[in-house]
């Protein structure tokens, strides 16, 4: 097994081990459990409410997860000193950085694996149907997303303490969209000066937004699966920003002393 | 307890103000407080945005002081919860429970320390930030409609709602993990109103609809206490009966959750 | 020594218990009083006023944020745009009082002007012209299908490629095209949860038994009466959920049924009517259509039943309590004099 493996294994073991994605599932489900209980006027075939309702807590709760899980793996091998044996070995810190991130990504597909399948249980469940297509494209641009998450809260953990580095994180999270509109709308207002900024922050900033297919996949019937092209694309965009983030989080990393 | 041993406890004040000297460290160190803070400049920029883009009309106005509000309330809560539910599990974690209790410190003292001093934490970061949510009148000199008696109620009753976290943050914390006590008081603080109501609704004309409705009242409602809306809307001030009604309802169940932490802690074998 | 050690601590340990005791007490009995203490429940104020509603939410900082609102009428206000617009984010444009009252999906008329409130003329035009919005249609014919899209098209759109692959990802159309229109059936979820959450939104109550009727089976036709019945419920003063209920018993044939729904939609129209009509800030165009077609319809149901004298002795009492907002039962008590000479 390479080393890269092994620290993800460990990783994504004890995150497993720790129940905390278990929980994180089972009070989501909860939640969506309680919504679809709810009778609807004995309407059948109400599926927009429910994926909408799912995806947006499934989403918002893995994006938690890794944010949480990614922004505590490096300063608690620094506090727990679990950091020194490991390190010891023949084991570069890039290695040790890319089992680490590989281990975070494996507990958020098993986190988002375990929402699929109450998803799906629950779409069958009331008569729904699933667009495949754009469904199977949405939960790739989701783990994009995640992998854009993670890269930027281990970043981000090796510049600020890990609550400032969560806290960052989750507000960066749920007001990526925010931005995204803002840099939209606010531009015809400004001056000169202003659009320029905006303009900067456009191409700096990443914009989750773009890799959020939710609202396509809740109104499906309307609209058909990306096409290769965009997915490229897509793909080329947030691969960019996951090596920015990843290469400045190594970058702090290595120059971190022991 | 003998006569000399009860001479060298220090005044309750002074060992609640020492603890409280503890927790606003710890605040600070962990930086949640500036988190916060950094929220609001964000908002306080918005609302510049807002300024230099125009706000149309008063309702825009008061859709932004309502959020400023909301957003004030929700940290102060936040902040109260996040440092009560950790205070006794971290310190046994760390075990600096056991020398500050071996000093003449009596564990009531101990459990009133903590929750003075997060209550306080709360209630200054609901302050500072409901100070800045009124930004918007900078820019919008509409606020003149709004009832200065409602501001203190609203206030008044935020300041109970935040004593009232912090306490039952303080006794879940006794029972089950933070992490847990965390996330169950946040989803009744957020959801409880919506949640009841919908029981209600369900069983609303079943035969034991009433009991359900007298059982439900058990547990804490904090929206009974957020008068944000309420003020931001152009409602007239509450009445004194039921300002007063509200008080003693916050009052009341903080008071007895404070006592069963204190009686819980009392009995827990350190 | 040591009995009064104990004994000390015993009457401490008592008194602590005693507060226990007696707060557990008070509280056990509290419910009592709690139940009654809802500050959040009042008339008016600005989260329910429809104007102000439109208002906030068409602002720009609203757009910015997007789906993110401190209170449900707002979050329902965005849902609606987009659930509508099979997912296309425009810039708001529907119009909630006339969907509240006659069930159509946009369009604007001027409610008060050139328009008798009344009979099968409302109901049965409503309904026929929000059945032709219901399923997914092409419109060619709105005033408002140039309404922009909060996503930019391309030749607005400063982001570059950045633009180009937002409108990909999310559902866009370009504004030039006509919009697209669903039905209000997948939203109906969201009216259900804002009633359970807040039971005096009569507005949700409205907009959700149109749409419920507008499925045209019996199951919802019956379900829109129960939610009205709900809504009656937990609204009792609400004079627009009985004229809505009043509407629905005419079409069904139970005319007496369907006249006491308009006397008492009538009868709370006219006490909550303030004397400036319309010029009030709380009292909207739409209320004073639908208090002017509750009277008109509880006149005219009388008249159905041949109570001649009872009709024009409530249309007198509604002449004076409403002055010219009723002028139209001028002529409606001259044909019910007529009539009443004829017999």
């Amino acid at each position: 097994m390479t080393p890269v493996w092994l620290i993800a294994r460990s990783v994504l073991i004890e995150a497993v081990r720790r129940k905390e994605i278990y929980a994180i599932v089972l009070i989501s489900t909860l939640l969506i459990g309680a919504v679809m209980t709810v009778d609807f006027f004995n309407l059948e075939g109400l599926t927009k409410f429910y994926r909408e309702v799912a995806l947006q807590v499934m989403s918002a709760a893995t994006g938690l997860t890794v944010i949480v899980l990614a922004a505590r793996q490096l300063p608690r091998e620094f506090e727990n000193r679990t950091i020194y044996p490991l390190l010891a070995k023949p084991i570069s810190r890039l290695t040790f950085l890319l089992g680490k991130l590989l281990g975070v990504m494996l507990a958020a597909a098993f986190c988002y694996g375990l929402f699929m399948l109450v998803f799906i249980l629950g779409t069958f469940y009331l008569g729904g149907e699933i667009p495949v297509g754009l469904f199977l494209q949405f939960l790739y641009l989701q783990m994009l997303k995640m992998l854009l998450l993670a890269a930027l809260s281990f970043w981000l953990s090796m510049v600020v303490n890990l609550d400032a580095a969560i806290a960052l994180g989750v507000i960066f999270f749920f007001a990526s969209s925010v931005m995204t509109n803002a840099f939209t709308l606010l531009y015809p207002f400004a001056d000169p000066f202003g659009q320029g900024t905006i303009t900067v922050l456009n191409y700096a900033l990443p914009q989750l937004a773009l890799l959020d297919l939710t609202e396509k996949t809740v109104h499906s019937e309307f609209w058909p699966p990306l096409n290769l092209g965009t997915m490229f694309a897509l793909t080329a965009y947030a691969g960019f920003y996951i090596l920015v983030f990843f290469g400045a989080a190594w970058y702090c990393f290595r120059r971190r002393p022991l | 307890m003998s006569a000399e041993s009860r001479a060298r406890i220090p005044p309750a004040s002074t060992a609640i103000t020492l603890l409280g000297k503890g927790v606003g460290i710890e605040i600070f160190r962990r930086k949640e407080f500036y988190v916060l803070l950094f929220l609001m400049c964000i908002y306080a920029v918005g609302v510049i945005i807002a300024g230099a883009v125009g706000i149309e009309d008063a309702a825009t106005f008061f859709f932004l002081l309502n959020l400023g509000l909301t957003f004030a309330y929700l940290s102060g809560h936040l902040l109260a919860l996040l440092t009560a539910a950790r205070q006794v599990p971290k310190e046994l974690e760390h075990r600096t429970l056991y020398p500050l209790l071996a000093k003449p410190v009596t564990r009531q003292t101990y459990i009133l320390g903590k929750w003075i001093a997060t209550t306080a934490a709360g209630i200054a970061t609901l302050f500072l930030l409901a100070l800045l949510s009124f930004v918007p009148w900078l820019v919008f000199p509409e606020a003149t409609e709004l009832s200065g008696l409602l501001f203190l109620q609203m206030i008044v009753l935020g300041c109970l709602s935040i004593a009232l976290v912090a306490a039952l943050g303080l006794l879940l914390s006794l029972v089950v993990p933070p992490g847990v006590s965390l996330t169950v008081i946040a989803l009744f603080f957020l959801f409880w109103n919506q949640a009841k109501a919908f029981l209600l609704a369900w069983y609303g004309d079943g035969p034991a609809a009433g009991f359900l409705g007298w059982v439900l009242q058990y547990i804490p409602d904090f929206s009974k206490l957020n008068l944000v809306t309420r003020y931001t809307d152009g409602v007239g001030p509450l009445g004194a009966s039921e300002f007063l009604g509200l008080a003693v309802y916050g009052g009341l169940i903080t008071a007895l959750a404070l006592l069963l932490t204190g009686v819980l802690f009392e009995r827990r074998q350190l | 020594m040591n009995g009064k050690k104990s004994s000390s601590r015993d009457r401490k340990g008592l008194s602590r218990t005693h507060i226990l005791w007696a707060l557990l007490a008070v509280f056990a009995l509290s419910p009592a009083i709690s139940a009654n203490l809802q500050p959040s429940r009042y008339e008016g104020g600005r989260v329910k006023d429809e104007a102000d509603i439109e208002a906030r939410n068409t602002s720009a900082f609203a757009l910015i944020l997007g789906e993110i609102r401190a209170n449900v009428s707002d979050l329902l206000f965005v849902k609606t745009e987009l659930y509508l617009h099979s997912g296309v984010a425009y810039m708001p444009h529907l119009d909630y009082g006339e969907m509240a009252q006659t069930g159509e999906i946009e369009h604007r008329p001027a409610p008060t002007e050139d328009r008798e409130p009344g009979t099968e003329f409302d109901f049965e035009r409503h309904f026929r012209e929000h059945q032709e919005e219901v399923g997914i249609v092409d419109h060619d014919d709105h005033d408002d299908e140039h309404a922009p899209t909060i996503i930019p098209p391309a030749r607005q759109d400063f982001r570059g490629f950045i633009g180009e692959l937002h409108r990909r990802v999310k559902p866009w159309r370009d504004p030039a095209l006509a919009h697209i229109h669903t039905d209000g059936r997948e939203l109906l979820p969201w009216y259900r949860l804002m009633t359970l959450s807040d039971p005096h939104h009569i507005r949700a109550y409205m907009i959700g038994a149109w749409w419920l009727k507008a499925q045209r089976s019996e199951t919802q036709r019956k379900e829109a009466m129960r939610f009205l019945d709900e809504g009656v419920r937990n609204n009792p003063t609400a004079f627009q959920l009985y004229l809505m209920r009043g509407y629905m018993h005419n079409e069904d044939g139970n005319i007496e049924l369907a006249r006491d729904e308009f006397a008492l939609a009538a009868r709370h129209a006219a006490e909550q009517r303030p004397s400036q009509g319309p010029q009030h800030r709380d009292w909207t165009d739409y209320m004073e259509d639908d208090a002017r077609g509750a009277v008109r319809m509880h006149v005219l149901l009388e008249r159905e039943l041949r109570n001649i004298e009872r009709a024009i002795e409530l249309s007198r009492e509604y002449r004076a309590a409403m002055g010219e907002a009723v002028g139209f039962l001028n002529r409606i008590e001259r044909d019910l004099e007529a009539m009443l000479e004829e017999e």
